[in-house]
Order: structure tokens, then C-alpha cells, then sequence
């Protein structure tokens, strides 16, 4: 048995014979033609492209509700076959080569590829070319590369680099897994295999080579997303059963753990009561949240009611999605944060020049006073939504009282425009700010007295506490959430909540992450809130600790004036966790 | 109609973020428009309305120069400029939520 290695980019194990997928597509012929049948070979192409399209279309069509955003592929391969120039361009060859139709589109993509080829930063999309090239090729001469969906039999799908139509083509219950020699973890082939549950390891040297067709192989997409992941070939029985069943434990086991767990109380060991919420960017992603035992939406991320649309949402598609996530989640409340989007957005609409620092620029609630009218028909669209369910607003990147009392004052405003207009609404909806600016977390008592509940955001808080990009690789590793002045702006943030007897729920990244758990218990922290799927971890891990032991790790990370010191704290105390 | 040029350095704060979709995206936008638009990196430029140059500049790296000129040069540099400020949102807004089993694999300390 040979074990080759990627990387792990859908998790789970399969076992099963390969079915290895030429993909670097099929040879034309380059055929001429007479001079009299230029012009019918032109329409010939226009044709196909429409109808390519309209396959596209199809596809579009019958797999959006198992792809959701994934969905984007499909529109940008539309777009790269309507491109006008890319279309004279290959009209062209055939007019002045003579060439038939699907010589020509051979011809242009073969050249462009090359040249895509060529540059290891855009080697990556050469499959995207081949696969509208295929795309094509199936119209204008009627037959099909190998097709994944006409599998006879659950199969591992062994290639050199997967198109994505061909992954999204797959049959879900006749693809056992996938494994890639191309393709990193962003790689369309990737996603999608995540999206559709499917074990998959891409990036794996040597394996179109170290496979044959029909032969055994195992494939383990590891277990983080991005992390190592092997392919095993040719194992032999006992393998190959030894994995069966460990996969099949696998899946009960966490089956079985994540529902007795649903039921169960997020209670640490000396009884004291934590309440976990979800954090969501669709409304169906409220469903998810319940089944993982969220107790509300701590965090709803508008913005990509926004950047899924590409564009201002109307009031109208604004309201359906918060009506959708308040009715499935009430008698829970639904946290709605107001568009937290960046500088970059006001610069596209006003004409402006980009900003030098959009970090410190018109983001968020900034760029919501510029843009008023977006502001205020979310707003509208919350007050309505909000009969629907327990609603709350939560306003983004506060710094100052002056903008918490405008943005109050913008909502009352819009609230008697609704009772002028006689619209049924909310009238005493509970609005909140996110801590996630130093100065607010320094100013908290005076916040405590206007807003009905704090949110940390620790992502932000973080980066402007450190002054820290963590997309920068340079400095990255200065991103340190257990650095002591974090810990200390967390501390008075909740301090001040609970000493005004309103409610401080977390929902950056960190509150998800169980290495700072027993540190954020410590400083007080009563309410997390973390994407759906991290929550049954979450909660078993509370269920571990003592509060006690938290207020002393936590007592001892506020007296370190070292972070290293401060992280051997937390590490050491990590060591009862690993095991969860 | 007055003949405007005007240009603007935008910076892509995330690697990655104008990968084929976005790129693909402001090629067909800046077809919309009437002025000519070149997109440079480094010392490579493309004009903005020819896909597969833009495409092979694979500029995603540091940043862009856009460069426009034309009666509506002003539009097309904040609309073009908005769809890649858009693709680095995007990407940091699918930073900003954890994955699947998140609190497992961002541990310090832990090989």
C-alpha cells in the first residue's frame, strides 16, 4: 500500500474503487472549411454559446439548493463566454482562417490557457477555461467528456484537476469521496466538495501516476479543513475494513454526542448557567443554529444580505430575511446587526477616491450616517420584521455617545414615519452596541446607561487595541487575543454591563475559540455567541469547567504584563480540553 | 461632455480576494462604460475591457493602478473600484466566521 499526502479540504473517510477523470480537455480536429460556410460557421459559434449558456442556466437551476452562494462559479463561466471581445476574437480566427467552429474555440482557449499556464498565479483557473471550453465543445460537436454523473457504481473520483461543473454534476450518493492532484484549499473543486459533504483531499503529488482505474483506495480528508489530508492506495482487506468502521464510529459517535448534548444545559461543573447563541448571515441558517441548541441569534451579519446581492437591498428584501430568522427562532431572541460594511462601499457609490485607511475611515456605522437612506429602510425593515419574533438591534462600531444617540434617533425618527404611514411596528425595541473599539470599551459605564445590551466584537477590538492588520503576514503574529490589554478592555466592558444590569454577550472569533473559554468565563463572560456548528463543542467544553478555576486563570492573565507568560496560562489549562 | 482622466491607487488588503469571479465581474463592468480604462500592477497593464489581459495580470497581490479617460472616467474607477473592495470584504467577512469546528484547529501551543 502506498499512502500519498495533500491537502484535507472536506473532512471524513471513504473507501472505494477510483474512477480516474481525464480532464485536460478532449482533442479537436482542426477543421476547415470553404469559404461559403464562413458565415455559417460564425452563427454555428453565437449559437453555441447561447445554448451553452443556457446549460449553465440549467445546472444553475437544479443544484441551487444544495450550492447556495457556491452558486457564484456558474455566473462568473457565464460571464467568460458572453465576454463580447473574447467572442470576435474567436469569430475572427474564423474568418480569417476559415476554420470551423469548434476549431476556432480549440484554437483560442488552447493559446489562452498556455498563457494562463504559464504564471503560477493564474495556473489555478485553467481549469475554469477547460471546463467552458468543454462546455462548448458538448454543443457544437454533441459529445461529452467523462461524465461523473454517469457513474454505475459509488466510486472515488481520482483526477489531475476537477472542473467544477463536474464536481457540482456529481451525484452525491455515487461520489464516496474525491482526491485532486491539482488545487489548493480555495480551489472551486474544494469549496464545493465542502459544501456537498463530500471527503476530499486535493493537491496530492504524483497520484494520477500512483493510481490505476478500478483499484482500491482510501481516501481521509483529514480533520480540520485545510489540514493534512492522505490518500491511501491499494490497501489491503484488513485496512480497508479497519477504515469502514472507524468512519462509521466516526459518524455515530458524533451523531450520538451532539444530540444527547442538544438537551443539555450549558452549565459549568459548580452550576452556574451560560447562555449560547449563534451567530448567522442567512436566515436559513437559523434552522442550523436551533439544531445545535443555540439559544437565539447573538449576531446577524446583514452585510451579506448585501454582498450576495452586490447591491443595496431593497426594504422589501431586507424585512424577508428578518421576518424568516425571527419567526423560526422565536420565542429566541434574533440579534440584527445594522450593515457593518466597509469604507470601500461609499467609495463606489459617491465617486470618490478609495480610502488610504479604510480601517480608520467611513466604515460601518459611519458609513451608515453618509448613506442614510440605506440606513434607514433596514431600519424600517427591522421595526417591521420585528412583530414577527424578539428582535433586537445592534449597532456596529460605535466610538462615541454623540453616534449612539444619533443612531437612537434615527430609528425613533423612523418609527413615527411607520406610525404615520399606520404600519405596524415594534415600539420599544431593545438596541445595543458593539464593543469593539477601545474607546468604547473604556467609556462602557457611560454607554451602559443608553444602550440596552454590549456586544463584543473581538475581531476589531483586537486590531485596534494592537493596532494589528492579521491579513498582513508581517505582522500577524502580533494578532493576540490573550494579550493582557485585551483582556483587561474585555474585563471592564463586562464590569460595566453587569453593574448596569444589561446583558454583554460576545460574538467575535474568540468566543468560539475553546482555548480562550476558561479566560472568558473568568472575566466574567455569560453569553457567547459563535457560529452554529461550534456550539455543541462550546457547550460540552463549559460543562467541563469550574468557574472557580476561571476566575484564577483569569486573575493571572490580568496580573501578567508578558503575553508569552499570559499564553503558557492558558496552555496549561488548554491541556484538560484537547480531548473534547 | 467634458474629457476627464482620472486614476486611483486601490489597494487589496487580502491575497487571494480578486481571484476569476471578481475579475471576470469588473471586465464586464468596465465594458458598460464609455471611457477607455487601463488596469496596471506593477509594471504590467491591461486594458479593463479585454478580459483575458486582466485575467493573465492576475493582479491580486499589493494592489492596482486604475487609470480612466473619458466623459464618465470618474463612474468607471468608483464602479470598478467597488467590485474589488467588494471581493476583499468578501474575503474578510468569510475570515470574520469561524468554520466548521472552529476553537479546535486555531489553538496556540498545540502543534
Amino acid at each position: 500500500m502506498e499512502t500519498l499526502d495533500g491537502i484535507g479540504v472536506s473532512q471524513g473517510v471513504a473507501v472505494g474503487r477510483a474512477v480516474v477523470i481525464q480532464t485536460t480537455g478532449a482533442s479537436v480536429r482542426r477543421r476547415h472549411v470553404e469559404q461559403d460556410q464562413v458565415q455559417a460557421e460564425e452563427a454555428r459559434y453565437t449559437d453555441a454559446v447561447d445554448t451553452a449558456i443556457q446549460h449553465i442556466r440549467d445546472d444553475q437551476n437544479r443544484l441551487a439548493p444544495r450550492l447556495g452562494e457556491n452558486l457564484a462559479i456558474f455566473e462568473t463561466h457565464i460571464r467568460m463566454l458572453d465576454d463580447p471581445r473574447i467572442r470576435r476574437n474567436v469569430i475572427d480566427r474564423i474568418r480569417t482562417k476559415r476554420l470551423a467552429a469548434e476549431a476556432a474555440v480549440d484554437e483560442y482557449i488552447r493559446e489562452q490557457v498556455q498563457l494562463l499556464a504559464e504564471d503560477p498565479d493564474t495556473a489555478r483557473w485553467v481549469a475554469d477555461f477547460y471546463d467552458v471550453q468543454s462546455r462548448l465543445q458538448r454543443v457544437l460537436l454533441g459529445r461529452s467528456s467523462t461524465e461523473v454523473r454517469e457513474l454505475a457504481e459509488p466510486s472515488i473520483i481520482v483526477a489531475e484537476n476537477l472542473m467544477p461543473s463536474q464536481t457540482v454534476g456529481f451525484e452525491r450518493d455515487k461520489v464516496l469521496a474525491i482526491a485532486m492532484e491539482k488545487g489548493g484549499k480555495t480551489s472551486h473543486t474544494a469549496i464545493i466538495a465542502n459544501a456537498l459533504g463530500i471527503p476530499a483531499v486535493v493537491g496530492v503529488r504524483d497520484l494520477i501516476e500512483s493510481v490505476s482505474a478500478g483499484e482500491w483506495v482510501i481516501v481521509d480528508g483529514g480533520s480540520t479543513d485545510g489540514g493534512p489530508g492522505h490518500v491511501m492506495v491499494g490497501p489491503d482487506d484488513d485496512t480497508r475494513n479497519r477504515y469502514s468502521d472507524r468512519e462509521r464510529d466516526r459518524i455515530e459517535l458524533t451523531r450520538s454526542t451532539l444530540d444527547k448534548l442538544i438537551t443539555l444545559p450549558a452549565e459549568t461543573l459548580d452550576g452556574r448557567r451560560i447562555t449560547l447563541y449563534a451567530n448567522i448571515e442567512f436566515p436559513e441558517e437559523a434552522q442550523t443554529a436551533l439544531e445545535n441548541g443555540a439559544e437565539g441569534i447573538g449576531l446577524y451579519r446583514t452585510e451579506y444580505l448585501y454582498l450576495e446581492k452586490g447591491r443595496e437591498p431593497t426594504e422589501e428584501e431586507h424585512f424577508e430575511a428578518y421576518r424568516a430568522a425571527a419567526e423560526l427562532m422565536w420565542p429566541r431572541p434574533v440579534v440584527i446587526r445594522t450593515f457593518d460594511l466597509g469604507a470601500d462601499k461609499a467609495t463606489g457609490t459617491s465617486g470618490q477616491a478609495p480610502e488610504q485607511n479604510p480601517f480608520l475611515g467611513c466604515r460601518s456605522i459611519r458609513l451608515c450616517f453618509e448613506r442614510p437612506g440605506m440606513f434607514r429602510s433596514q431600519i424600517r425593515a427591522i421595526l417591521r420584521a420585528s412583530l414577527h419574533g424578539y428582535v433586537k438591534i445592534l449597532l456596529p462600531m460605535i466610538t462615541s455617545l454623540a453616534e449612539l444617540r444619533r443612531a437612537k434617533g434615527i430609528v425613533a425618527e423612523v418609527c413615527e414615519e411607520l406610525d404615520d404611514a399606520g404600519i405596524e411596528h415594534e415600539k420599544d425595541i431593545e438596541i445595543g452596541i458593539m464593543i469593539e473599539v477601545p474607546s468604547a470599551a473604556l467609556m462602557a459605564e457611560a454607554f451602559a446607561k443608553e444602550a440596552d445590551f454590549f456586544s463584543i466584537g473581538t475581531n476589531d477590538l483586537i486590531q485596534y487595541t494592537l493596532a494589528v492588520d492579521r491579513g498582513n503576514p508581517v505582522v500577524a503574529h502580533l494578532f493576540e487575543p490573550a494579550h493582557p490589554a485585551v483582556a483587561r478592555l474585555i474585563r471592564h466592558t463586562i464590569h460595566a454591563g453587569d453593574a448596569a444590569g444589561i446583558p454583554v454577550a460576545m460574538c467575535g472569533q474568540m468566543s468560539g475559540d475553546l482555548a480562550f473559554l476558561i479566560l472568558l468565563l473568568g472575566l466574567g463572560l455569560r453569553q457567547f455567541s459563535t457560529s452554529p456548528k461550534a456550539l455543541p463543542r462550546l457547550k460540552r467544553a463549559i460543562r467541563e469547567l469550574k468557574l472557580t478555576d476561571a476566575f484564577e486563570v483569569a486573575d493571572q492573565v490580568l496580573k501578567q504584563a508578558d503575553i508569552d507568560t499570559a499564553l503558557h496560562i492558558l496552555a496549561d489549562h488548554r491541556g484538560d480540553l484537547a480531548e473534547l | 461632455m467634458t474629457v476627464c482622466v482620472v486614476s486611483a491607487e486601490v489597494p487589496i488588503a487580502r491575497d487571494e480576494a480578486l481571484h476569476l469571479r471578481p475579475l471576470v465581474e469588473l471586465v464586464a463592468r468596465a465594458q458598460q462604460f464609455k471611457s477607455r480604462v487601463v488596469i496596471s500592477r506593477g509594471k504590467r497593464s491591461a486594458d479593463a475591457k479585454e478580459m483575458m489581459p486582466v485575467i493573465q495580470l492576475a493582479p491580486e497581490h499589493g494592489g492596482v493602478r486604475l487609470q480612466a479617460e473619458g466623459e464618465d472616467a470618474r463612474e468607471v474607477i468608483a464602479a470598478l473600484a467597488a467590485i474589488i473592495d467588494q471581493a476583499v470584504q468578501r474575503v474578510m467577512a468569510e475570515e470574520a466566521q469561524p468554520q466548521n469546528g472552529a476553537g479546535e484547529g486555531t489553538t496556540r501551543g498545540d502543534p
